[in-house]
């Protein structure tokens, strides 16, 4: 009997009704816990608050991660990358203004915007709505962050893989040919700028889950920045027998330097490059829920994208406002939507790298 | 900047709205219904 493969926008569909529980799932175990346990946290907010608190020095190096201390750690570990050779020959003058630029920029712009979103906005959107859910127990709040923040990325990145009318605002990100932290924060600033899951942590906060969002902000910023390192760190939990267990929870539950890296790849015809996949953040599991990720323990051969033109920083940090001047690149006027869609040499057309709404089915 | 790319930044900006919007509902919406639920029943 035929099947018939469901389409891509069959396949968001039904990953988006996934997710929904997905998003309830803790916020239902949390009541049923309430209502088995007779617990009414409501009734007690204050005390509720202060019945978790993490020891002072904790607390400091989380507030300081969320400030000064995640640039720093990615500004030593970038100058160790970089100083054993770990970006090749590949880190040309282009590239580091752009990564540099992209490491600078979004302090400068996005901070502001969200304080403006979350100081002022919000108050005068929501007035009765400030601390209304700071009665949830700090376990709970934790839970419901981090998958309400990294679910909420995970789509956000998601569709700029899969949406063709996104692709050119994640493009900046994925067309560096080198993996590490010189180009871990590399986006184009307009993607930068709508992070969706940054409005809903600045919006749950001010609905009172702020101090969870604290933990789980640096838990997964740490996260993030160590999958996207060029040092694999993660390698010995492959190599070593008695931590493979560890390893292979490990794998499944978060980004590592061996599932992220695969996202970068520039090809999947090796059987180690997965770019139409492996879209998680914090937690990869989600790619193992909607099918979206594939696991090799070994790291591809090259990164970026084939049809990479070297696109002017500007360009590629302020396109639509900027436009490329290399012919034929994706950030040109009139340049393609999907560059790797158009064959680039005479008798040989490119697996599309990007738009895989049309494939996404069969993924 | 032409109007084709207005209209394709206007299209990303909705869909990042939407992408923050329905998490806030479902969350926002689960915790203060079931909340309604448990404390209207004690």
């Amino acid at each position: 009997m035929a099947t018939t493969a469901k389409t891509p926008l069959q396949v968001i569909g039904r990953d988006s009704l996934i997710s929904l529980l997905l998003y309830v799932s803790p916020i239902a175990l949390m009541f049923a816990w309430f209502y088995l346990s007779g617990s009414k946290p409501w009734l007690h907010p204050a005390a509720e608050q202060l019945s978790f608190r993490a020891p002072a020095f904790v607390e400091a190096i989380f507030n300081n991660l969320k400030t000064w201390g995640l640039p720093a750690i990615m500004l030593v570990v970038g100058i160790v990358e970089f100083s054993v050779g770990l970006y090749e020959n590949k880190w040309t003058k282009n590239e580091r203004i752009l990564d540099v630029v992209c490491f600078i920029l979004p302090k400068l712009v996005l901070r502001p915007m969200i304080a403006y979103f979350g100081l002022q906005l919000l108050p005068l959107v929501l007035p009765n709505a400030k601390d209304a859910f700071v009665w949830v127990p700090f376990w709970w709040a934790f839970a419901i962050m981090a998958v309400a923040d990294d679910l909420t990325q995970y789509w956000y990145h998601r569709l700029h893989h899969q949406l063709p009318l996104l692709w050119r605002f994640h493009r900046t990100h994925h067309s560096a040919p080198y993996m590490g932290m010189a180009m871990t924060g590399r986006q184009n600033i307009i993607y930068t700028m709508f992070f969706s899951q940054i409005y809903l942590t600045v919006t749950l906060t001010y609905f009172g889950l702020g101090y969870a969002a604290l933990f789980v902000g640096g838990i997964k910023s740490l996260i993030t920045t160590a999958a996207h390192s060029s040092i694999k760190w993660d390698k010995p939990f492959y190599t070593i027998r008695w931590l493979h267990p560890v390893g292979w929870v490990m794998e499944r539950l978060i980004s590592t330097p061996a599932t992220h890296h695969a996202h970068h790849a520039d090809t999947t015809d090796d059987g180690i490059g997965n770019y139409k996949g492996n879209f998680g953040n914090m937690f990869f599991i989600w790619d193992l829920i909607f099918g979206t990720g594939i696991i090799t323990r070994q790291y591809p051969a090259a990164y970026g994208l084939k049809h990479y033109k070297e696109e002017e920083w500007y360009a590629q940090l302020l396109w639509p406002i900027f436009k490329s001047k290399k012919e034929g690149s994706e950030l040109a006027k009139n340049g393609p939507e999907v560059g790797d869609e158009v064959p680039v040499e005479e008798d040989r057309v490119e697996v599309p790298q990007a738009a895989i709404v049309a494939r996404a089915a069969t993924a | 900047m032409t109007f084709a790319d207005l209209v394709l930044l206007t299209k990303k900006i909705a869909i990042g709205i939407i992408i923050f919007l329905v998490p806030l509902l479902i969350v926002a919406g689960s915790i203060w219904f079931l909340h309604y639920l448990l404390h209207q029943n004690h």
